[in-house]
Parts: structure tokens; C-alpha cells; sequence
């Protein structure tokens, strides 16, 4: 008895799990290579804005740093801030002034905030200067008469380099 | 004297084989992988530069100094889809090119092959005045100053001389520099 139960024993060593780690590292690799091509040095990152349908351009012009204008087909949008609104792919009659049809107040009143801000920061440092940019998202729906008085008003507020954000059609 | 068995002793055959240690290459796809994540760009995102019209003062300076006296070339985008190439040669007569839909959309086969003759008659110019009417849409714009960028793929490139250096280069540019004339009009 004593020797079948030895003899058992010695037959059952221990066994230790090894991880097959090959497919693994299989997926790994494959993953690696797909995010290298997607990769980007770009100091500058533009995230589309949710719900805005951006045109599409062979357009190979890096992004800039500079003031965020969204115009979408809800509103006017600076710097995540709604500051007007666009209804049935026209601004509101409110949001117009009624001297000018083409100039929108409170997107001027915005954007000389901005403005004001950065000549500030130009008079005490003398590195940044303010140099009137703007990349502006839109709609690729929107007929040209709101952008017509988007960029009206921003010349009026001093931006008058204008940056249309597009996506790059490769 | 019995005969003794001799045990042949066989090489162990499990010892042969080389395992590789993958733990290593595993700790750097682990660090890589989060790294690449967050510096991942899944939709390249690129800017069409435009200036706007810069005030009567600044306008006429620009225009002394402008050595490039070739030709003011400018676009109307109507909203029936039609396209009229506007250009003025310095010195010249002012000639209009209509290009008429193509049924319900834009024909922009003709009107790039009307940009690339306009190109090749006058090489020195690279800007345009895009005159849209108000119904046209963005990305019907956008379209439009595609076919007028650059050349396509299967077309020649076009030669530019440098007057100071005096080396020629060749460019698939055609008009890159876009202005929008109407803006201020209102």
C-alpha cells in the first residue's frame, strides 16, 4: 500500500502554468504599427467639435495656435462659449445689428475680449504677440452668407487671419 | 556474471529548444502602447489659410510693392453652380471665362483645367479673390479652391525661377493664397 501510494505520488510531480505570451505579443505588435502611423508630433491638436460636420480638403496646412471660433448649425461658438445662435442655417434677427445686417454684436463683443487679453499679454511680454488669428470650424452645411458675417464681424474685432479647419482627405 | 543492462543514455530532448523571454518585449509594448494612444490622430485635421481684405491704405502699399504684375485673377461662385474666372492682365484686357454646371453640380473637371491653363499663362501668380454668392454652400467652397491649389497627379509641375538666387524650382502649386473680396461688402 505504502509503495502505491509513493509510487503516485512521485508520478503526479508538480506542474506549473506557463503563459503563452506569443499571441499576446502578436496583438501587441500589430496594435504598435497601426498607432505608429497614427501617430502625431503636432504641437498643435484641433479636436472636431461633436456634432459638427467639417468638409473634407487635400488642403496639407498644419494647424495654428490661435483664438477657437466653431460656427456650427446650432451657433456661434469662441472658445467653447456659445455667443450667438443659428437657427434654420441663418442667425437670429437679435443677434444682428440693426444698422448692419452683416455685423454680430456679441461674436464682436467676444472676440474683443479676446483681443483685449492678448495685446495685454504683448505689452507686458514681450515673446507673444497679438497677431489677429483665427481657426474657425464649420459647418459644411452652412451657406456662405453666416460665414460672410462671422468673418465681417471678426475683421471688425481685428482678426482678419482667418483659418478654415477642414479634414485632410488622403 | 549476469549481463549488466547498460542504460543508453539519450540526450534529453526537452533541453534543446530555446525559449524565448518575451517579458522584456512585452514591458516596452506596455509603455509604448499608452504612449502612442494619447499622441494618436485619428482624423488629421488641416487649415485653409485666407486673409481677409485689408483696409484702402494698406491695399494700395501691398500694391506698390507687389513686383508681381501679372495678372489679378478672381472667381464668382454663383448659386446655380455656375463658376466666372475673372482675369485682368496688368496692362491688358479684362477677359471673363464662364464654366456652366455640370446638371446639378459643379463642373470641376473644366474649371481645374481652366486654372491650370490660367497657371500656365501667368506662373508667378499664386492668389485669388473668391467672390461666393451668399446661398453657396462651405463646402461647395472648399471644393472650389481644392481644384484651384494644386495640380492633379497625372499633370506636370510648374518650373519657378528665384530672381535673386536664380534657381529653378518645380511646385504642384497653382493659386494657394486665397482672399475673400466680398466679406467686407456686407
Amino acid at each position: 500500500m505504502r509503495r502505491a501510494v509513493n509510487k503516485f505520488m512521485n508520478n503526479n510531480k508538480k506542474t506549473t502554468f506557463i503563459l503563452q505570451l506569443t499571441a499576446m505579443v502578436d496583438m501587441f505588435t500589430i496594435l504598435i504599427v497601426f498607432l505608429l502611423k497614427s501617430f502625431s508630433t503636432s504641437s498643435v491638436q484641433i479636436t472636431p467639435q461633436a456634432g459638427l460636420s467639417l468638409p473634407t480638403s487635400t488642403n496639407t496646412g498644419s494647424p495654428v495656435e490661435a483664438v477657437k471660433l466653431v460656427v456650427s448649425s446650432e451657433g456661434v461658438f469662441v472658445e467653447n462659449d456659445k455667443v450667438a445662435v443659428i437657427k434654420d442655417g441663418k442667425l437670429i434677427v437679435s443677434d444682428l445689428d440693426p444698422n448692419d445686417q452683416s455685423f454680430v454684436r456679441p461674436l464682436f463683443e467676444r472676440l474683443d475680449q479676446e483681443a483685449k487679453k492678448s495685446r495685454e499679454i504683448a505689452s507686458i511680454n514681450s515673446e507673444h504677440k497679438f497677431d489677429g488669428k483665427i481657426v474657425m470650424q464649420a459647418d459644411k452645411n452652412l451657406a456662405y452668407e453666416v460665414l460672410q458675417k462671422v468673418m465681417y464681424t471678426s475683421s471688425m474685432a481685428g482678426y482678419a487671419d482667418l483659418n478654415f479647419a477642414t479634414i485632410s482627405f488622403e | 556474471m549476469g549481463k549488466r543492462q547498460s542504460k543508453v543514455l539519450r540526450p534529453n530532448d526537452d533541453e534543446a529548444s530555446f525559449e524565448l523571454d518575451l517579458s522584456p518585449m512585452l514591458s516596452l509594448m506596455v509603455t509604448l502602447i499608452p504612449i502612442m494612444l494619447l499622441a494618436a490622430e485619428f482624423t488629421r485635421i488641416t487649415v485653409i489659410n485666407t486673409a481677409l481684405p485689408q483696409v484702402v491704405e494698406k491695399a494700395i502699399q501691398k500694391d506698390v510693392k507687389n513686383k508681381d504684375k501679372s495678372a489679378k485673377i478672381s472667381l464668382k461662385l454663383f448659386n446655380n453652380k455656375s463658376i466666372l474666372v475673372n482675369v485682368k492682365p496688368y496692362g491688358g484686357a479684362m477677359r471673363n471665362i464662364r464654366i456652366a454646371a455640370s446638371g446639378d453640380t459643379w463642373d470641376l473637371d473644366k474649371f481645374h483645367e481652366t486654372m491650370f491653363r490660367l497657371k500656365s499663362q501667368h506662373p508667378k501668380k499664386f492668389s485669388l479673390d473668391v467672390l461666393p454668392d451668399a446661398k453657396v454652400k462651405y463646402d461647395d467652397i472648399v471644393k472650389v479652391l481644392d481644384e484651384a491649389r494644386t495640380t492633379r497627379k497625372e499633370e506636370a509641375k510648374f518650373q519657378i525661377t528665384d530672381p535673386e538666387t536664380k534657381e529653378t524650382a518645380e511646385t504642384n502649386l497653382m493659386f494657394p493664397e486665397v482672399t475673400f473680396s466680398n466679406i467686407l461688402e456686407g
